[in-house]
């Protein structure tokens, strides 16, 4: 792929991954135009995109100061909410939640911002000031709308809570959400199908306050364990926030419509709430199916491994998310 | 098909929109690259259906191994 000169207009094109070239990164770019981004992730949208043979083999491809100049021209809609998140416990129901007004374009762990976001991991020297503008740049880009939407809300991944002093610096104004839940639920989750975090060697193991040589000694439940408490504690040093939420899983969906609406100043008509709970009745990463909140699913037999582990590295930090929520209807539980 | 043609030839098309919303109509492999060949042709790219296929098994591979 070539380089895009820098005249080309990059309207209907959407970054879709970060490669890294002789030490730079260099964005791929997808014509999406009239692509709707309502899958339950990013990166299902995409691989949707890339089945047209056309989105396939045309794709542009700039370096990140492209995407800059991009969006100077083109700015993109106003990050209105940014969600965090220890994993499996309802993001994915949110963001969908939020989808469900028609003028909320909703991204959904996009690579290239967990890319520009790890941008560290290939140049160590790296600015802050240069990875807040990449950021911004990046948002930017992805955030274009198909038109008719006004508001912007990313879902970040899991880890991404490690980088919000970036986040928070690079966007100081926009309200964000911490969504957490009982330690053995997510562990069970995990323990079934294990997410990229939680698999040591797949991210740095000092992301989460660990050396390598600790990690690769640790049973992997506890590795588990510990990375999502890191996640959690670096959450809670926002405690303090004004524009966070702490949210719990068990107070979903009914937290989405008494806190989160007012808090973010979403204003839903009649439809858009009954779309709303339309949405929260499904399953968030399956649209096709019902949720199933059944108890003794979500819990279903952890082993004592799953039990220690949780009340080891994962309980403590629970019972503070626990102290610092939102109560649903009413202000923060501290 | 030499690697200039196919690289000339996808520079051409990411700097003509129309021909992108062209080929952007055509989403069945077979009539796409009948498609691309009849328009490289036009543009002076000597291309064949046979090239369009390795070009589309390469960028699938290319995605697939973006992670590895």
């Amino acid at each position: 792929m070539d380089l895009t000169a820098a005249d080309v207009d990059l309207r209907g094109w959407t970054p879709i991954r970060v490669a890294w070239r002789d030490g730079r990164p260099l964005v791929d770019w997808c014509h999406t135009e009239g692509v709707e981004f309502t899958d339950p992730f990013f990166g299902e949208t995409v691989q949707r995109c890339l089945r047209h043979p056309f989105r396939l083999l045309f794709r542009h491809e700039t370096t990140i100061e492209g995407v800059g100049r991009h969006v100077a021209e083109h700015p993109g809609l106003p990050p209105a909410g940014f969600i965090f998140h220890m994993s499996r416990c309802g993001s994915t129901l949110v963001s969908q939640m939020l989808a469900a007004m028609p003028e909320h374009l909703v991204l959904s762990e996009p690579g290239p911002v967990d890319s520009v976001l790890r941008a560290r991991e290939m140049l160590p020297d790296l600015a802050d000031d240069a990875r807040c503008d990449w950021l911004r740049w990046m948002i930017g880009a992805l955030g274009q709308g198909n038109g008719g939407q006004t508001r912007l809300f990313v879902k970040f991944d899991a880890w991404s809570a490690t980088e919000l002093p970036l986040v928070r610096r690079a966007f100081p104004d926009v309200p964000w959400l911490f969504l957490f839940r009982d330690p053995v639920e997510v562990l069970v989750s995990q323990s079934r199908q294990l997410g990229a975090h939680v698999i040591p060697g797949v991210l740095p193991a000092e992301t989460f306050g660990m050396s390598p040589a600790t990690a690769a000694g640790m049973p992997l439940v506890d590795y588990s364990a510990r990375v999502l408490a890191h996640i959690c504690e670096a959450a809670l040093e926002w405690e303090d926030d004004p524009l966070a939420t702490f949210a719990d899983y068990a107070d979903l969906p009914e937290l989405v419509f008494s806190d989160l609406v007012p808090a973010w100043s979403l204003t839903p008509s009649e439809p858009d709430l009954a779309r709303m709970a339309d949405a929260a009745g499904r399953d968030a990463k399956n649209p096709f199916v019902a949720f199933d909140r059944s108890e003794a699913r979500r819990r279903a037999a952890p082993s004592p491994a799953v039990e220690a582990a949780a009340e080891q590295w994962l309980r403590p930090v629970y019972e503070r998310l626990r102290s610092a929520r939102t109560v649903v209807g009413g202000a923060r539980g501290h | 098909m030499s690697a200039d043609a196919w690289a000339g030839f996808r520079r051409a098309v990411l700097a003509n929109p129309a021909l992108q919303q062209e080929l952007l109509g055509v989403f069945e492999p077979v009539p796409f690259a009948a498609l691309v060949v009849e328009r490289a042709g036009a543009l002076g790219f000597d291309i064949g259906p046979d090239d369009v296929e390795h070009a589309l098994a390469a960028s699938r591979r290319a995605w697939i191994e973006r992670w590895i």
